[in-house]
């Protein structure tokens, strides 16, 4: 199976069977976003899976889904998805769910009722932080997951409150695998990263995937800010538009004066685009917009060679060199546009910026230009 | 320990609790959001940008115009007033209020709040 996260899934590849993983957030961070994703992910692959919850009502599970943009209820429905209700008897009330534990105090009760349910091929235990709060010690839990583990793949989730370290060290032994979500303070603003702390059955070298939960969306790789800017009129607001999935531009009379402002959801990369305006008398501003951008897309008209010089001077201008660039040469369907080759060699950029033909109001060659911009996202 | 988000969003709440303030936000000078207090249905991270283009633009014109610093940026919108005002040299203070809020008594608000942003952010 795989986590649905880019970057990771990428790094980490298929996760075997019969490991556990830990999903482990930081305060002020909720795991449970990321435990539904991934679940999502593997119900999409077939997958059959269990989700025990102990520190919140079944009902919460779903609705949490739901601000995601997701649907468990067809899941639930077909079987390929169970919620095993442990919380409603942690806290002494009465529950209306299918599978409940009565006394989740005794893990092996716990362990019964998953169990019961005779075919599952991937566990979700949310979470393990109530568990400890509930009997003071891991152990029981972990047990029960070292047996777990031989049928299936086991995913728990752990708010890293703070705990002993002896505790959170017993913890993160017992899994084959830990992955650390928490947050990292910016030149300005905090993002989130998720960072692979233990990958049992892989060598990895250490990486960081920005992630945020869009709602809804789901858990995206997720950067603040991808720039395009380029000439007066070589098309970077209907780049932005085509780009997004939903845009704003603030135009007179068709040009941009102050800031086209874009959100971008492709192949689970998600970004906030943000366009400049062209014209020489904007370029004060462009400081304030191009500030902290994670790259950049430079829109070329393809049929205005003369325009060139100026489109490496708002490089420049932008201080987008040493950041990922990829050049829209737009316009591509008007009888004068140069070739890609020609433009390549005119812009003369260092030899690694792709260059791809693009037609931004018909969408064209888009999805080519988003590719190429992921891939050096992720490097 | 307080993060500096929690830190920030506390110096937003008390602002939320001044009359006819419908919601406000800490923007990075380069639009990005470093912390909100909006309504649910406002879209904080298109705000962001679009405050940070705001006072980029009204700042070049002060430069232009020759006359100084801008102290802030005063929108006058049908169905709301929309103030920003530099809070240090990386961010900004964006609140929205109702058309007739006491706008002395906002500014006088956000200024306090701003005292406390800059310290919080620390530039």
């Amino acid at each position: 199976m795989r986590t649905g996260i880019r970057i990771l899934d990428d790094k980490i590849g298929e996760i075997p069977g019969n490991v556990a993983v830990l999903l482990s957030t930081s305060p002020g961070i909720d795991p449970a976003p990321f435990g539904i994703n991934i679940m999502d992910a593997a119900l999409k692959n077939n997958l059959k899976c269990v989700y025990v919850v102990n520190n919140k009502p079944a009902s919460a599970v779903r609705m949490e889904a739901k601000t995601m943009g997701l649907d468990l209820s067809r899941y639930e429905k077909n079987n390929s998805l169970r919620i095993v209700d442990a919380f409603s008897g942690y806290i002494g009330i009465h529950s209306d769910e299918k599978y409940v534990v009565e006394n989740p105090f005794n893990p092996k009760n716990i362990l019964d009722e998953i169990e019961k349910i005779q075919k599952n091929d991937i566990l979700f235990m949310d979470s393990v932080s109530s568990y400890i709060d509930m009997k003071e010690s891991p152990k029981g839990l972990l047990e029960i997951i070292k047996t777990l583990k031989k049928k299936m793949t086991v995913f728990s989730l752990f708010s890293a409150w703070e705990y002993e370290q002896k505790i959170i060290k017993e913890i993160k032994t017992g899994f084959d695998a830990v992955l650390v979500i928490k947050p990292v303070e910016e030149v300005t603003i905090v993002r989130q990263f998720l960072f692979p702390e233990k990958i049992g059955w892989k060598k990895i070298e250490k990486f960081a995937v920005p992630v945020k939960v869009l709602k809804p969306g789901g858990v995206k790789v997720y950067f603040p800010k991808i720039l395009v800017t380029g000439p007066y009129n070589a098309g970077k607001s209907s780049t932005v538009k085509a780009l997004s999935t939903g845009a704003v531009s603030v135009d007179r009379m068709g040009t941009t004066v102050a800031l086209d402002h874009g959100y971008m959801d492709y192949k689970g990369f998600a970004a906030d685009i943000y366009g400049t305006p062209g014209q020489e008398s904007f370029d004060p501003i462009l400081q304030y917009l191009a500030d902290e951008a994670v790259a950049v897309i430079l829109v070329v008209d393809s049929a205005k060679p003369e325009t060139f010089i100026r489109a490496k001077e708002m490089l420049s201008k932008t201080k987008a060199y040493g950041l990922p660039i990829v050049v829209a040469a737009n316009k591509q369907d008007l009888r004068n546009a140069l070739s890609i080759d020609a433009i390549k060699k005119k812009l003369a950029l260092p030899r690694d910026v792709p260059v791809c033909p693009t037609v931004a109001i018909e969408k064209k060659g888009v999805e080519k230009l988003l590719d190429e911009l992921t891939e050096r996202l992720m490097r | 320990m307080e993060t500096k988000s929690e830190k920030l969003l506390a110096e937003l709440k008390k602002l939320a609790n001044i009359g006819n303030i419908e919601g406000s936000a800490v923007v990075a000078r380069n639009g990005l959001i470093i912390a909100s207090d909006l309504p649910r249905d406002v879209d904080e991270r298109r705000l962001g940008a679009m405050s940070a283009t705001m006072m980029g633009a009204v700042e070049t014109a002060a430069i232009t115009l020759n006359k100084g610093q801008i102290k802030r940026v005063t929108a006058e919108i049908e169905k709301a007033t929309l103030v920003a005002m530099g809070a240090g040299k990386k961010a900004i203070l964006v609140a929205s209020a109702s058309p007739d809020a006491n706008i002395g008594m906002l500014m006088v608000e956000m200024e306090d709040r701003v005292k406390n942003i800059r310290e919080i952010i620390g530039v």
